[in-house]
């Protein structure tokens, strides 16, 4: 009896109708289903590991895969990368510059080395891959550049965008290491503010080279840059600084202090520069000074209200936008006069610096170099773009000469102002007028 | 063996790659095991059709969302699926209406069962006397001879040890038996 019923049972499925399913209905819930699901499907995304692990994980036990096959793979990849034997495409790539088709393939096998130790190794190990590899770029974008290939610019640009990309990473992983081992910060700062010097001297040098050039673009970028390296490097001794009164470490005040005296030489260095490329700026002009040049400037208001005054009345003062025709002679007398201010502000500065180190005010003598340090690369950028002008006018735009005394065209708009330079601490309060490119 | 594989590599594309031909797929297998499933709980074709729909659906929102939950079986987890919403359907039902007579009834005299089944009557018996078994015991008759699953895969489904299983299907046989005989004797 029960085989005759388990018989019965086991033919219910072949019978249509009721206990079976509509075929017809079958088909067009599929068509439905499919439909809606198709709906919810996000959009493709990019290789990440993780779906590897979870694709394994469908086939084997989670614990395999996540305990054992996981770690195990991350440890034989490391290994991969440290021996010679598979750093065959990675030496091979190592020479490989931007613009190569085999730079694509030393990106990928650099990204594969980050997720490999960001995975498994400590955050000092990450700060300095990631200090590496900003040191590769800005390599990388000083070879472009001594190519001199004619997308050179390009190129550089490329390099120079992924440097500041690392260096902005390797200051959030000295976070992190500031946070999970005090004791190591002064190590990793140090050794964060030393690479940001190296690269920042190969940038100087990609500075040199694309200074008799006419490719002022990559110019201004390696400024951005510069900007970003010295960021990089005030936030790894905030870093230090903080972490000290956290009381999280002890940290050696003298380290400190030979620290700071490092960046306030940087300043030193970054003013003297500035006297440079405005001995250059005049020099490009020789013989020429008579062009005229249209420029669309912003002024101020003059300098004759004090620093409490000028606190008061910077957040609605206004300026207003006039279109000025102007020689090249007379553009740089007037940037010469302000750059000289402004040399004058940080030499001001940096005496106030050393009086707030000999009284042990670490913190603040960190936060005036600091504040010195931008006004110094604010001025040196507005430099170069003044430079990149001028070369723009000399290879193009030559104003008549019969033009030169007809009165100047004037539209005024009212905007409201900020202060290029952060001088309220100063004796003098110096607004440099910032030059706008010709549109 | 190979189907489990097969079934495991439809999972890995719709977990992973999230391709919707691959849930086609799946949807193929499982279909009419559903259906039948359900029916046999709910009794009635349109209630059976929404429900399984709605299990599909929630199937694959599962198997989108929760992708740090572990899945043993595609079956297990389709199974619990409906089971569940079975259990919410009941909840949110005033009464169950059952229609199954109903439905048996109107069949058309004409309509054509496989030889082996000697008449309608016989089908309609032996699902009236399923629906005398308690829940358990349908579903374990159901997912073991007309699903064709295999014993792992019920407990699985059930929540239950395999020894408990097998013991439960034989309880559900005998149950099925006494009601097929107390049947044949009352005729």
């Amino acid at each position: 009896m029960p085989q005759q019923i388990i018989s019965q049972l086991k033919e219910l499925k072949n019978v249509k109708g009721r206990v079976n399913p509509d075929h017809f209905w079958v088909e067009k819930n599929r068509e439905i289903l499919l439909q809606q699901i198709s709906q919810t499907v996000p959009d493709k995304k990019s290789f990440i590991w993780s779906d590897v692990w979870d694709g394994m994980a469908i086939f084997l036990p989670n614990r395999l895969v996540y305990g054992v096959i996981r770690p195990v793979t991350a440890l034989l990849l490391i290994g991969a990368v440290a021996t010679s034997g598979w750093i065959a495409s990675v030496s091979a790539t190592e020479s490989c510059l931007p613009g190569q088709v085999c730079y694509g393939v030393k990106m990928a096998v650099e990204k594969t080395q980050e997720l490999v130790v960001t995975a498994t190794s400590s955050g000092e190990e990450t700060t300095q891959m990631h200090l590496d590899f900003a040191q590769k770029r800005a390599n990388e974008a000083k070879k472009v550049v001594e190519n001199k290939k004619p997308d050179a610019s390009k190129q550089a640009k490329v390099a120079i965008d992924k440097m500041e990309k690392s260096i902005k990473t390797a200051s959030e992983t000295l976070k992190d290491v500031s946070n999970s081992k005090p004791e190591k910060v002064l190590a990793v700062a140090q050794n964060v503010t030393t690479k940001t010097k190296e690269i920042s001297e190969t940038l100087k040098e990609i500075s040199d080279t694309l200074k008799n050039t006419e490719n002022q673009t990559t110019e201004v970028n390696v400024a951005d840059a510069k900007s970003v390296l010295k960021e990089a490097g005030f936030q790894a001794m905030e870093t230090i600084v903080q972490t000290k009164e956290e009381g999280k470490v002890v940290v050696d005040e003298q380290a400190l202090k030979d620290l700071i005296k490092n960046e306030i030489n940087n300043v030193l260095t970054d003013s003297q520069d500035l006297q440079t490329n405005v001995e250059a700026l005049a020099k490009s002009i020789e013989n020429k000074g008579e062009l005229m040049i249209e420029l669309p400037t912003m002024t101020a208001p003059v300098n004759t209200t004090t620093v409490a005054e000028a606190e008061t009345q910077t957040s609605s003062s206004t300026v207003t936008t006039t279109v000025q025709t102007i020689s090249l002679t007379a553009l740089t007398t007037d940037i010469t006069k302000k750059v000289e201010g402004v040399q004058a502000i940080i030499k001001t500065d940096l005496e106030a610096v050393a009086v707030l180190m000999e009284n042990n005010q670490v913190k603040e003598a960190l936060q005036k170099v600091k504040e010195t340090s931008q006004l110094a690369q604010e001025t040196n950028k507005i430099v170069s773009e003044v430079q990149k002008l001028i070369n723009q006018k000399l290879k193009i735009n030559i104003i008549p000469e019969e033009n030169i005394n007809q009165p100047a065209s004037s539209t005024t708009t009212s905007v409201p102002v900020e202060p290029v330079f952060n001088t309220t601490t100063s004796p003098t309060n110096t607004v440099v007028t910032k030059i706008e490119e010709i549109k | 063996m190979q189907r489990k594989i097969n079934e495991k590599w439809l999972v890995y594309r719709v977990r992973v790659r999230k391709e919707p031909e691959a849930y086609g797929k799946l949807y193929d297998l499982y279909i009419e095991k559903i259906y039948r499933f359900v029916y046999f709980k709910v009794g009635v074709k349109e209630e059976a059709e929404d429900l399984t729909s709605a299990i599909f659906l929630k199937v694959w929102n599962y198997l989108i969302e929760q992708t740090e939950k572990e899945i043993d079986s595609f079956s297990g987890l389709v199974y619990k699926v409906a089971r569940n919403i079975i259990i919410d359907h009941y909840r949110n039902k005033a009464t169950h209406r059952s229609t199954t007579l109903e439905e048996i009834e109107n069949l058309p005299d004409n309509s054509r069962i496989i030889e082996k089944i000697e008449s309608a009557q016989e089908v309609q018996q032996l699902e009236k006397l399923i629906k005398k078994l308690k829940q358990d015991y349908q579903e374990v008759l159901t997912l073991r001879f007309v699903d064709d699953l295999s014993i792992s895969e019920i407990a699985e489904i059930l929540g239950r040890s395999q020894i408990s299983t097998r013991v439960m299907l034989h309880r559900a046989l005998k149950k099925l038996k006494d009601l097929a005989e107390i049947k044949e004797s009352r005729k």
